[in-house]
């Protein structure tokens, strides 16, 4: 889930073209905890910087419903600061996160990790 | 006898003639020089007589008939007969002792007026002509002897009258005697004339008697004109004197009653002499002297300045007073005569004087006329008042005694210039002791005055004055003494205001850099996403083109390069708005150095730099956010690297030191443990422009791309956050040193060493340099 379709895309296809996942993309907060529900993702990769609502309202709702609970998300996140990730991340008790910019490589190793846990 | 024939020109007439007229004008002009006074007019009369016979004579010799000449001859006889009674009376006129000799005068006149009776009707005294040589001439009768005897015996008479006068006679006034002793010359030469009687007895000799008649007038009119004939007398003088005085004069008898009164007496009592005059003075509306005292006076014999005031007679003021002086006049039993007053109107003086006394007596200031030898003759009540003592209490001492013992040389000096060296004027000021021990300022002006000697001085009583003055003088001082306070006050106001403007200039800096850090921040975010966006690409496409064209692949690398630089930046610009916190722990200082190193190992390496390690025996512990301390050194030992390309010398210095580190504002801060780091390179150094902007954010040296000009601002902001000062400067031996000065026990043991908040806490000036 990121407001930079660009992005979404481009991790959309590499994901993709792995073979191993599924990807949906949305952009938006509201539309993203829609889709989550009817697509009921094995992981969340959510970008902080939400243009609608914040990405911890996100992560709070996505937390609150019973199908969703154990999803794990991931944050993307341009703040690199760790008294900001800190106080975003932590907010939602101790969702990683990934600092912009990423490789894909590195990407891929996380949600390996996540979503084999 | 009236007609010209009857007369012919005959020359021995013409003296005669010519003496009788000078005769008769010498009477005449006496007579109006001398006011017609009894003297003058008995001279006139005298000379009338001369006259008479001098110009009959002259007549009758030119007569040319006998009957006519008989005629003029017996006109003549008339002078003649009246000289010797003339003669005498003048004499006892001029010689004042007329009114002694009455009986002699009248016996002489009707001798005289018997002697004229008989001329126009007899031949007894003149008895026809004698025709001599020079002309007819009388020819005496029988009674011509007895005249001639009385001729001579008043002759005699008047001339001893003048000689008794002249030198017989003693008196003192020297008029009177020369000019009877000239009178005596002149009748004695006159006499001579009766050489005329003799050719009456038909001798033949021609009568030269008007010559000494002549001789007679000359002398006489110069007696005249030399003496007069009236003496100025105390008696003369007397009623001008009276007439013209300004004081008032009555003379009373002995009841009191005026008999004599001046003009100003008549002024005075305004009654013209007839009123005044026979009436008793005690009469008067404003008697001068009562009945008790006129008869007081006339026991006494004299009053003298016995002043009167009068009340409402006058215009001026109403009051008037006179002074009144009288004297009794006693005949020789001791009888009084009569009383001379004279009332002197004093009342201008009397006012002058009670002006003066008045000025004087009630005078504020204090007055006082002083002698030469140093007492005071006379005070105004002024003195009393002001220094309590009496007037008899002052003068019994010398003035110096009242003067104050420091006062005394100059007072005296003040004195002398007055009494000895002449000075016209002195001021001056002293102070005068009071009756009750103080002391009283007093203002002086003196005057000196030579005859009789005396000092003539005015004093005034500035001790109020002086007072003020002295109160003003330290009120004058006490305000110098503000003013300087508030000078101070206000060198302190303009050295804050200094330091409130520095302060601004600071927070002005501040706030540019936290505008700048906040836009990097921003931007830092926005750049993220692209840079997350070109990555993800490059991975995306680095993997679908499966490529062996190494170009493509160096390509890729040099765009994840690229991104790796931009994010490197954008790093920095977070580091350099991050939150101003502090993770702080205590940490060993030589560590953190350490793991720095080692991070750069591989550059060093790479560039051929050695490190040198001169470092405290101790290892140096200190509060920091280790984390941040070690982002500084990695900064500065990066910075070094790059400075020496072609490898050189690192040497990272630290000292543990006591020292004093001074501030900004010049004001000495507390000891403190201090740790001094060094890193010295061995590079070019720091070029001299470069200098002053070392630490400003985006300023760097360093070729593009190599650096991001955020290294040393960061540096400078987490040191400043410990509290530490960071400085670079050149060596003198070549390249570039930093110091960085960072305290060891920031909180002298007083527990707040793990304070977390200690960093926000710091000097003010530390924080306002550190963009938020």
């Amino acid at each position: 889930m990121d407001d930079e379709e660009s992005l979404a895309r481009v991790l959309k296809y590499q994901l993709e073209e792995t073979g191993l996942y599924e990807v949906q993309t949305e952009r938006r907060g509201t539309a993203a905890l829609e889709a989550a529900r009817q697509f009921k993702p094995d992981l969340i990769l959510l970008d902080v910087i939400m243009p609608d609502i914040d990405s911890t309202e996100v992560a709070a709702q996505l937390h609150s419903d019973p199908t969703l609970q154990w999803v794990p998300i991931v944050f993307l996140t341009a703040i690199t600061k760790r008294e900001e990730a800190a106080d975003r991340g932590g907010q939602i008790g101790g969702n990683p996160f990934l600092a912009k910019p990423v490789e894909m490589d590195e990407v891929v190793a996380c949600i390996e990790r996540h979503v084999l846990a | 006898m009236f007609h010209a024939a009857q007369y012919h020109f005959n020359p021995y007439a013409l003296p005669m003639l010519a003496t009788g007229i000078m005769t008769l004008a010498l009477g005449v002009v006496v007579l109006i020089r001398e006011r017609a006074s009894f003297s003058s007019l008995m001279f006139c009369v005298m000379t009338l007589t001369g006259a008479i016979w001098l110009l009959g004579y002259g007549m009758m010799y030119c007569a040319v008939t006998d009957s006519v000449a008989l005629a003029w001859a017996k006109l003549a006889y008339a002078g003649v007969v009246c000289i010797p009674a003339a003669v005498y009376h003048f004499s006892v006129a001029v010689l004042r002792i007329a009114h002694r000799w009455t009986r002699v005068i009248s016996a002489g006149w009707a001798v005289s007026l018997g002697f004229l009776g008989t001329l126009p009707t007899t031949t007894w005294l003149v008895d026809g002509l004698y025709r001599h040589w020079w002309g007819p001439y009388p020819k005496f009768g029988w009674l011509g002897g007895v005249f001639l005897g009385y001729f001579f015996v008043m002759m005699v008479a008047s001339l001893r009258r003048h000689y008794w006068a002249a030198y017989r006679v003693s008196r003192e006034d020297m008029v009177y005697r020369r000019r009877a002793q000239l009178f005596l010359i002149a009748f004695g030469i006159a006499y001579l004339g009766s050489f005329d009687y003799l050719p009456q007895y038909e001798v033949a000799l021609y009568p030269f008697g008007y010559l000494p008649v002549f001789a007679f007038v000359v002398l006489s009119a110069m007696a005249i004109w030399r003496y007069r004939l009236m003496d100025i007398t105390p008696a003369l003088a007397a009623r001008s004197i009276m007439d013209t005085m300004t004081d008032a004069l009555v003379v009373l008898d002995a009841a009191g009653v005026i008999q004599l009164a001046n003009p100003a007496a008549c002024r005075l009592f305004r009654k013209p002499e007839a009123k005044l005059i026979s009436t008793p003075l005690a009469s008067l509306p404003y008697p001068w002297l009562s009945r008790s005292q006129l008869e007081g006076l006339l026991a006494q014999g004299v009053i003298q300045d016995h002043e009167i005031t009068l009340l409402g007679n006058q215009d001026q003021g109403g009051i008037q007073t006179l002074s009144v002086s009288a004297s009794v006049l006693w005949d020789q039993g001791r009888t009084p005569l009569a009383v001379v007053c004279i009332a002197r109107d004093i009342s201008r003086r009397k006012q002058l004087e009670q002006e003066l006394d008045r000025y004087f007596n009630e005078s504020l200031d204090l007055l006082c006329i002083a002698s030469f030898d140093g007492y005071f003759k006379r005070l105004n009540p002024a003195w009393e008042r002001v220094l309590g003592f009496t007037t008899q209490e002052l003068m019994a001492k010398p003035y110096l005694a009242f003067v104050h013992p420091d006062d005394r040389a100059t007072t005296l000096a003040q004195a002398r210039k007055l009494t000895a060296e002449g000075l016209d004027t002195v001021t001056f000021e002293n102070r005068y002791q009071c009756k009750d021990g103080s002391y009283r300022w007093l203002a002086w002006t003196s005057k000196p005055l030579d005859k009789p000697q005396l000092i003539y001085a005015a004093a005034r009583d500035i001790t109020e004055r002086k007072r003020t003055e002295g109160q003003l003088k330290q009120a004058y001082e006490e305000l110098k003494h503000s003013h300087r306070a508030m000078q101070g006050a206000q060198s302190q106001l303009m050295q804050s205001h200094q330091a409130l403007k520095e302060t601004q200039l600071h927070l002005i800096r501040a706030a540019k850099l936290e505008s700048v850090g906040r836009l990097a921040a921003g931007v830092a975010h926005e750049v993220k996403n692209p840079l997350v966006i070109i990555l993800m690409g490059v991975n995306y496409l680095s993997k679908r083109l499966d490529t062996t064209d190494e170009h493509v692949g160096m390509v890729f690398q040099d765009i994840k390069q690229a991104v790796r630089r931009a994010d490197t930046i954008v790093k920095g610009l977070l580091d350099f708005s991050a939150p101003k916190e502090l993770q702080l722990t205590r940490g060993d200082l030589h560590a953190v150095i350490e793991q720095a190193l080692l991070l750069l190992k591989h550059e060093m390496d790479r560039t051929h730099v050695s490190v040198v390690r001169d470092l405290a025996a101790e290892a140096p512990r200190l509060d920091m956010d280790a984390g941040k301390i070690e982002q500084v050194f990695v900064n500065i030992f990066l910075n070094a690297i790059q400075a020496m390309p072609a490898g050189g010398t690192l040497t990272v210095r630290t000292t543990c030191r006591r020292v004093t580190p001074v501030t900004t504002n010049g004001s000495a801060r507390r000891r403190d443990e201090t740790i001094l780091v060094e890193v010295d390179d061995t590079g070019p150094g720091i070029a001299e422009h470069a200098m002053p902007k070392l630490f400003d954010p985006f300023f760097t040296t360093k070729p593009t791309g190599q650096g991001t000009g955020l290294g040393l601002a960061v540096s400078k902001g987490i040191v400043e956050l410990h509290q530490g000062i960071i400085e670079i400067a050149n060596r003198p031996e070549g390249g570039a040193r930093v110091t960085i000065m960072l305290r060891a026990n920031g909180g002298e043991g007083d527990g707040e060493k793990a304070d977390p908040d200690r960093g926000r806490r710091g000097e003010p000036r530390a924080r306002l340099e550190i963009p938020a």
